[in-house]
Order: structure tokens, then C-alpha cells, then sequence
């Protein structure tokens, strides 16, 4: 896990629906909803699928493989509190298991991220209920 | 067979205020002025209005029936906006059917901001609940960073380059030094546009909009009643809307534009090549691409060609922005999209002095907006006529 101590201000509101997805993190482990009924995996967490409405969902453990669909290399973060972090590599990454979730790619050598590049999730605790899932770029 | 859902309604007349870098009044303000000069300029009292249609993203605690209270107004139809930058376009449409049903007979449809980058960025960092639990804790750049990596995966998947894009910058800007109340007026080269700094790589400097305070209206009402006030009418052919179209395209290559634009144009019978401006949603020029994409004057992926080949200029094949749009003029918040609905009626009501496209008898105007989780979620577009 990565310990980076950061004071961040900008957290995420953890509620019933999305807290195992921000709980997982703590244990190293990426986990997503999938429906019950029409079997798809679904990002963000929801209060019911949004492919089918369906409110009965089963958090899954990932692979945490993915690889970067695309990205922007941030030198400007909204929230200042960033700003001692940028580069900040923010990405769209296209997990193997077919779902694309929004993170940053992280690592000395972030810079030099290609679209396509494989990647494999690392958490980032922010607090005792939430760690981050982020993403390292994997050395082929 | 054409729908005609617009038919006997005219748009009389517009009103825009100053914009301002730094505004020093609230967003109220320019609502009142925008509405007060849009009346002025048709004649028409404050009295006379029935319907209010309003956007603003800075207007709360304050809303349309406290906003008709401040006017003096007393309404039979009220609308207030929920569509962000596409709020304007989509108010005409609603507008014009309250009209054509009888719920009112004058409406003013406002919108704008006393926005500025501080205020930016306060209304971003909780701009929605998805944007605010499981983007921004990552440090994003704010819509920045957004539409940059929409810009990355478009030139990767399509070859767009920066030249093509800088084109509609720089075209823009041109056509802002002959709009005087453009805020940013000063030449600008493609040089200059591709030197600008780095914000959100690819997203430069030059490709991002000035927040600014400022208020744009129009007012509609019958078509009878526009012929008598002696005031060119301007009819709405045709318009379409969508939200959350194709949502697991998250950064939004194609937007919901594709889905209406060609029942739209079907309405007004009438083909891209036969529109003689186009005012498109210019938060960032990735999005103008986009926008001429799903709209049809070119296949999908084609934007940046079709741009780079097209004399997009005032006395061009097809104007785009003719007043200089968001990227020259800066965005009042929801006043941003309305810009280009302002500036299609000052076009084609002969009003647009030094930018004055020649003949305009046709605009299409387009809207876009409320960022949701990764894009914006609402699109629509009218195409507006005079006859």
C-alpha cells in the first residue's frame, strides 16, 4: 500500500452503497458491483444497475488488471491541495474484466504513459475507510 | 412527413450585457439586465411578459418564480434550466411549445452567471455526486483534464491534430475583434495558440475559456405578434435534445447529437450544406469536432479534416462562432450557452455589425453541457431561420 500521507481535501462522501468499493482498498483489493440479474459489472458504485435497474448486486474482487484508454497529464489540479503531486496522470483505464473506471497512473516514469499500456492497480489510503485504487504502469 | 412542432412561433429579439473578468455583482444582475435590454430592444413591458425560462448555475438560493418577482413579472409558464450549457437551446424548444399550447404568449428565456475562475472551481469541486466521490479525490483538472483525455483518445483513434483544432481558436478570435464585446480581442496566430502554456496535456491555454460574468435573453412569443411588432421574426425549423446518450462512452466520442440531428434536420427540410452558420457549445474546440460530427457535416472522426478544409471564416463556406463563442468572448457559467443563441439572432436579425455573415438566412445552434461523471450529459440543438 502506498502510505504518501498528503493532506487531501477532496474526498469522496462514503454512503451504504459505495463503502465496500472504498473499503477494499485497505485490504489491496479492487472490488466492483455486478448485477444479479443481468450480470454486469458496473462502475461507479450505484443504488441500483443502471443497466437494468436491478437493486440486487455482489461486490466482485478484480484482477486489478487494466490497461489506459486514455489520459491527461494534469499540471493544473482543480483542488490546489494537488499541487504538490503533479504531473498528475489522470486516466480512464479499461480493466480486463470489460468496465472502464477513471484513477491516476502513478510511478517515476508516469510521464511516459502510452494509450494501450498495461497497468495494475495499487491503493492509496486516505483514511481508515477509504484507499484509493490507482495504477502503476507494468514493465513489459 | 414533417413534424412541425415549432411552427407559428418567432424569436423577436435578443439581449446580451457586458461580460466581465471580474465581476462585481451577482448573477441576478445580469439576468435583469439581459432581460431588461432583450425587452427594450422589442418594445415589450416587463407587464406584458407570461413565461420565464431561466438558466444559471449561481442563481440559488434565488429561482424563476423569485427571479419574476424581482422583474415584476407574473407568469403562466415557468422553466428552469437543468441542462447546463445546453439549457438555452433546450428553453427555445420548451418555449415554443408553452406558446403553441397556450400556456403563455410572451416568454423571455435568460440565462447567465456571475462567474470567474475562483468561481469555477468552487462550483466543480461539487458539481454532482459522481464528479465529487470518484473523480475529483484523484486531483483532477477540473473540466481540464476531462476533455483532454476525450482530445487523446480523438486524435488517437482518428489522427485529429492540434493544427486542426487551433484553426477554430484562431478563426474565432478573428472573429471576436469584430465583436466588441468580446473580452479577448487581441490577435492570435496558430503559433500562438500551439506556444500557449500546458494546463491539462493536451489541453493548452488556448483551448480553455475565460470564466466571466455576463447574461444573454431572447424573447419569444407568436408569430403574429412578432410580424406586428415590425421586427424581423426568427423560426425555429427544427431542434432535438438528448441526456446520457451512449453512457459507457465515458468521454463522450460521440454525443447524443447523432441520435436527433437528422429527424431535426428532416423537421426543417433542410441539409448541413444548406445552413449558413453554425454556433457551436466551444467550452474546448475538442468538443466543436465532436459537435460537427454527430451533427452531420462530416462522417464520424472526420471533424478535424473537415475543419482543416473548410473556409470556416465570416465570408467562409460555413461561419462557426461567428461572434468568437465561449473561446473569445468568455463564459458566464450557463450564460455560455447561451452565446451562440444570441449571436444566431443578432446574425440573422441583421444586428452583428463588422461580423455581419452576408444574406444569413439560416443558423444552427448548438448546446451542450452538465458535466456529469466524466462528460456532459446533456446535448441539444434548434436550427433557427428567418423567412
Amino acid at each position: 500500500m502506498d502510505q504518501s500521507n498528503s493532506i487531501q481535501t477532496a474526498l469522496p462522501r462514503v454512503c451504504d452503497w459505495n463503502a465496500p468499493f472504498f473499503a477494499a482498498g485497505l485490504f489491496d483489493q479492487l472490488k466492483l458491483q455486478r448485477c444479479d440479474s443481468c450480470s454486469r459489472l458496473i462502475y461507479y458504485p450505484r443504488i441500483a444497475c443502471p443497466y437494468c435497474m436491478c437493486p440486487d448486486m455482489t461486490w466482485e474482487t478484480l484482477s486489478g488488471d487494466g490497461s489506459v484508454y486514455s489520459y491527461s497529464i494534469v499540471w493544473r489540479p482543480q483542488d490546489r491541495s494537488f499541487m504538490d503531486q503533479v504531473p498528475i496522470v489522470l486516466a480512464v483505464i479499461s480493466l480486463v474484466e470489460g468496465v472502464q473506471i477513471v484513477s491516476t497512473v502513478l510511478g517515476e516514469t508516469r510521464q511516459n504513459v502510452t494509450i494501450g499500456d498495461p497497468v495494475r492497480a495499487v491503493f492509496h489510503k486516505l483514511n481508515n475507510s477509504i484507499a484509493l485504487p490507482k495504477f502503476q504502469l507494468v514493465k513489459s | 412527413m414533417t413534424s412541425r412542432l415549432f411552427d407559428g412561433i418567432a424569436i423577436i429579439s435578443s439581449g446580451q450585457t457586458a461580460y466581465h473578468k471580474h465581476p462585481e455583482v451577482p448573477a441576478m444582475w445580469y439576468l435583469v439586465e439581459a432581460t431588461r435590454l432583450a425587452l427594450a430592444k422589442a418594445n415589450i413591458r416587463n407587464s406584458e411578459v407570461d413565461g420565464l425560462a431561466v438558466s444559471s448555475f449561481m442563481l440559488p438560493p434565488d429561482n424563476t418564480a423569485t427571479l419574476a418577482e424581482h422583474m415584476g413579472m407574473t407568469l403562466g409558464w415557468a422553466f428552469l434550466g437543468t441542462f447546463g450549457g445546453a439549457s438555452q437551446v433546450v428553453a427555445i424548444m420548451r418555449a415554443a411549445q408553452a406558446i403553441r399550447q397556450g400556456e403563455a404568449e410572451v416568454i423571455v428565456l435568460v440565462a447567465g452567471d456571475s462567474y470567474s475562475v475562483a468561481a469555477h472551481y468552487s462550483l466543480m469541486a461539487d458539481f454532482n455526486s459522481a464528479m465529487r466521490d470518484y473523480v475529483a479525490p484523484y486531483g483532477m483538472g477540473g473540466t481540464n483534464g476531462l476533455f483532454a483525455m476525450l482530445e487523446r483518445r480523438h486524435s488517437y483513434d482518428f489522427g485529429t491534430t492540434k493544427a486542426q483544432l487551433g484553426k477554430l481558436a484562431v478563426v474565432q478570435r478573428a472573429n471576436a475583434q469584430r465583436n466588441p464585446n468580446a473580452l479577448l480581442r487581441r490577435p492570435m496566430t496558430l503559433e500562438d495558440y500551439l506556444g500557449s502554456r500546458m494546463i491539462c496535456d493536451p489541453i493548452r491555454l488556448y483551448d480553455c475559456v475565460l470564466p466571466c460574468g455576463g447574461g444573454e435573453a431572447i424573447v419569444m412569443t407568436t408569430a403574429d405578434r412578432a410580424r406586428a411588432s415590425g421586427r424581423q421574426p426568427v423560426f425555429v425549423l427544427g431542434g432535438g435534445e438528448s441526456s446520457n446518450f451512449a453512457p459507457d462512452d465515458l468521454l463522450m466520442l460521440q454525443g447524443g447529437w447523432t441520435e436527433f440531428a437528422p429527424r431535426m434536420f428532416e423537421d426543417a427540410e433542410l441539409g448541413p450544406s444548406e445552413v449558413d452558420m453554425v454556433q457551436l457549445y466551444d467550452d474546448y474546440p475538442i468538443m466543436e469536432l465532436i459537435q460537427l460530427e454527430g451533427l452531420g457535416f462530416c462522417e464520424r472522426g472526420a471533424g478535424g479534416r473537415y475543419v482543416a478544409e473548410t473556409d470556416i471564416s465570416l465570408h467562409g463556406d460555413l461561419p462557426i462562432n461567428t461572434g468568437g463563442g465561449q473561446l473569445s468572448c468568455g463564459q458566464s457559467g450557463a450564460g455560455g450557452g447561451a452565446i451562440g443563441v444570441t449571436e444566431a439572432v443578432m446574425q440573422l436579425q441583421s444586428e452583428a455589425g463588422d461580423r455581419q455573415v452576408p444574406d444569413a438566412r439560416t443558423a444552427l445552434v448548438s448546446g451542450f453541457g452538465m458535466v456529469g461523471f466524466t462528460k456532459g450529459l446533456c446535448q441539444a440543438a434548434v436550427l433557427l431561420a428567418r423567412r
